[in-house]
């Protein structure tokens, strides 16, 4: 089976997965609670009970026979149209592209939740690969390091940094790194003190070392490095990668240990196979040892750790979004489950299990490429 | 059989003095290899015999300086063009290897990296190395040119070739190097001119296949020529066939013997096998528990063995044209090398003891030219 074919396969299989998924969330969000969640988005307190069960019915949660909306609200028999029913409803309406209306106070009431999570979705996506390239650019050598170095000085700094990575609270990191960089460490400049990097995803002055005013920039994808770099706005790159610095190397830290650990292992149980020797035997210099022959086989781990982790990553760093009041998706997800914003949490899940499908099948084929043996 | 080299000192390419070699193991220091004296001369096939665990591969990584962390030589040399090894730098040794010696192992499928080509395990050996590779690269394709030139009768490709020819000669001369990609271009047509010589059918294919998509003899084939590639003055060749079945394995053999002829090297081969040492070898030593305890001409130790674990050995061979109930195996099994015997280590399994054996280690004397044997029997 040549490679495109396996990739259109499971992009198929793909659909099936998230079809299930689109259950399961169904069922928890609409059967779960009071059916009168869903309507929180259409309806408001002006309305009158005949108006809110038109819309109701409308919206195809109520049964047109229901007498009255205080019928409706306590779940009167004969009220409710089947979950059933209202899930291929409602899929019908998902699949025409209309997810419905946003609740969130603040950030999204009025907006449709489809607007609503595009606008966001790039922040988190511009955080996820950041993150994602930090932990890639540590864990690698430190993985590398501890295992030519065994049981020596870099080995054990690497573990250490590895298991305090895994082990330390990210919201407890994310505030040691603000007071650390954003209280103590601290610029006068014109009378005013400035931390040395800012404490959220705001452009402009509120750091030391932030160009104040840097102008503005066009939107092309919504994340604001690229647009910057589009935009041909070196202040505001630099503005908005000050403002990244913090959150990626939180959310970096707190992964780094994984990989790290999975490289080391692999690596050593690369080092101590035949090939090596013969390879050594040959009179290679160390490093092409270590880093043609040992490192090619020891990736393939490393590569499904790492694709996880950036689809984790991309479904949106909850804690570190919200301690960073950073406009990402995983802060609205909070704030979505906080307010029962049904229409948004169905979207995130969804958007999150789909990223995850993706990710592996970009990790199922990346084999393909790295080892010859691997053959779809 | 095989016609015997002269046993001269003339060319010796080998050779290895005294060596003692221990591992530091948990359960206590494994007295591995225990004055081991070896010598091999170009053009020789020597064949190194004993059981498992008598440090017959323990003896062929420390001459090539790839022993194990836990290991530790304490005394000897290795003496290979009038230098000794066992006292120069990591650097000197990798370029011994890169250059002198090289090792063939048992397990064709473990030893190739399954993710490279076996293109590139070979030409990587001359692309990581170009500075000192440079004028081999370069005669090694001219030498190419003058045998296609020989064959070739097409004119065009005759011009094509003598262009390539005054190019190269220019670059010998010219005392810069060669570009990656110039290197890259020679090493492969070096690669598979020894493909070639391996006998592997198709070498242009084979150059692009990985190790997985050969069988087992290919593959053994490949392992070679990445050997003899960097023409070697000592090839060490350790249980090479014991993967193998038995075609393949005469297939294997016949090529050594045929390619000891063709490269000046001087082959070491490690094996348990005394069917294998019989028809390829000229000269063999005999290891017993980390000491060699008969080394000679191979008619000769055949016909004449004197060492009482030789003797037991040759007993333990079935053999068709000698009716025998059963085989008899030689008593008991290999010592514990940590607390290994005193004196001969031989003596608790030997039929000939007497009471001087476990007093003190029978040194290795010429008993007659050309066969020595370390047993009290025989003086010494």
């Amino acid at each position: 089976m040549k490679l495109y074919e396996y990739v259109i396969r499971r992009l198929v299989l793909m659909v099936f997965v998230l079809l299930a998924v689109s259950v399961i969330v169904f069922v928890i969000t609409r059967g779960v609670p009071s059916p009168t969640y869903a309507l929180a988005p259409y309806i408001t307190p002006r309305m009158t009970d005949p108006q809110k069960l038109q819309t109701a019915v409308g919206l195809g949660i109520a049964e047109p026979s229901c007498p009255s909306w205080v019928d409706f609200t306590q779940s009167a028999p004969g009220c409710i149209t089947p979950l059933y029913v209202q899930y291929f409803s409602w899929l019908k309406q998902v699949l025409s592209g209309n997810w419905g209306n946003s609740v969130i106070p603040s950030i999204g009431v009025g907006q449709s939740t489809w607007g609503l999570f595009v606008a966001r979705f790039p922040y988190t996506a511009e955080l996820a690969v950041a993150a994602a390239l930090i932990t890639v650019l540590f864990a690698l050598p430190m993985g590398i390091v501890s295992a030519t170095h065994n049981n020596k000085v870099p080995d054990h700094f690497s573990r250490i940094v590895a298991l305090v990575g895994y082990s330390m609270p990210v919201f407890w990191l994310a505030f040691i790194l603000q007071i650390i960089f954003v209280i103590y460490l601290t610029l006068t400049i014109h009378g005013n003190t400035f931390g040395l990097l800012p404490s959220s995803q705001t452009v402009g002055t509120d750091c030391a070392l932030c160009i104040p005013n840097p102008g503005n920039i066009n939107t092309y994808t919504g994340a604001p490095i690229l647009d910057a770099i589009l935009s041909l706005n070196p202040a505001y790159f630099w503005d908005a990668l000050l403002a990244l610095i913090l959150p990626a190397i939180t959310l970096a830290f707190s992964t780094l240990g994984a990989l790290t650990r999975i490289v080391r292992s692999s690596m050593m149980e690369a080092l101590r196979q035949d090939y090596i020797l013969l390879a050594r035997s040959k009179g290679l210099r160390e490093r092409t040892v270590i880093y043609r022959h040992a490192l090619k086989n020891a990736l393939l781990p490393a590569i499904t750790i790492t694709g996880l982790i950036l689809a984790t990553l991309l479904g949106g760093a909850v804690v570190v979004e919200e301690v960073f009041s950073w406009p990402g998706v995983g802060q609205a997800a909070l704030d979505a489950s906080l307010f029962l914003d049904i229409n948004f949490l169905e979207l995130y899940t969804l958007v999150t299990a789909l990223i995850i499908v993706v990710a592996n099948l970009g990790v199922d084929v990346l084999y393909a490429f790295i080892d010859p043996r691997i053959r779809y | 059989m095989n016609s015997t080299p002269q046993l001269t000192k003339k060319n010796v390419a080998l050779e290895v003095r005294n060596l003692r070699v221990v591992f530091h193991t948990y359960a206590g220091v494994v007295k591995a290899i225990d004055g081991v004296n070896l010598t091999v001369h170009s053009k020789e096939l020597l064949g190194l015999v004993g059981e498992s665990g008598s440090g017959k591969s323990v003896t062929a990584l420390a001459i090539a300086g790839l022993l194990p962390e836990n290991a530790e030589v304490l005394e000897g040399e290795v003496l290979l063009r009038g230098k000794d090894l066992l006292k120069q730098s990591k650097k000197e040794l990798r370029m011994a290897r890169l250059t002198d010696i090289a090792l063939v192992f048992q397990d064709p499928m473990t030893y190739l990296n399954p993710v490279m080509t076996i293109g590139t395990q070979i030409t990587e050996i001359f692309t990581g190395n170009l500075k000192i590779y440079k004028d081999e690269l370069i005669q090694s394709r001219l030498d190419q040119i003058e045998n296609e030139l020989r064959q070739e009768t097409d004119p065009k490709k005759i011009s094509k070739l003598n262009e390539e020819k005054t190019k190269l000669e220019i670059k010998k001369q010219n005392s810069s190097g060669i570009s990656k990609k110039e290197g890259k271009r020679l090493a492969k047509l070096l690669a598979i001119e020894y493909l070639k010589l391996v006998k592997l059918p198709e070498p242009e294919r084979v150059f692009k296949m990985y190790p997985f998509e050969l069988s087992g003899g290919m593959r053994q084939r490949a392992m070679i020529a990445m050997a003899l590639v960097r023409r070697p003055a000592v090839l060490l060749a350790d249980e090479i066939t014991t993967a193998l079945d038995v075609t393949v394995q005469a297939q294997i053999l016949k090529l050594i013997k045929e390619l000891r002829d063709k490269v000046d090297a001087a082959i070491i081969l490690i094996t348990h096998d005394l069917g294998i040492v019989a028809e390829t070898c000229d000269r063999v030593a005999v290891m017993y528990a980390g000491n060699i305890v008969e080394e000679g001409d191979v008619i000769e130790i055949f016909k004449n063995p004197l060492h009482p674990y030789t003797v037991g050995l040759f007993g333990a061979v079935p053999r068709p044209d000698i009716e025998k109930e059963n085989l008899e195996p030689v008593p008991g099994s290999v010592p514990d090398l940590i607390n290994p015997p005193s004196g001969c280590r031989f003596h608790p399994r030997c039929p000939k003891a007497f009471e001087r054996c476990p007093k003190s280690k029978p040194p290795l004397i010429e008993y007659k030219p050309g066969h020595k044997v370390a047993c009290f029997l025989y003086g010494g």
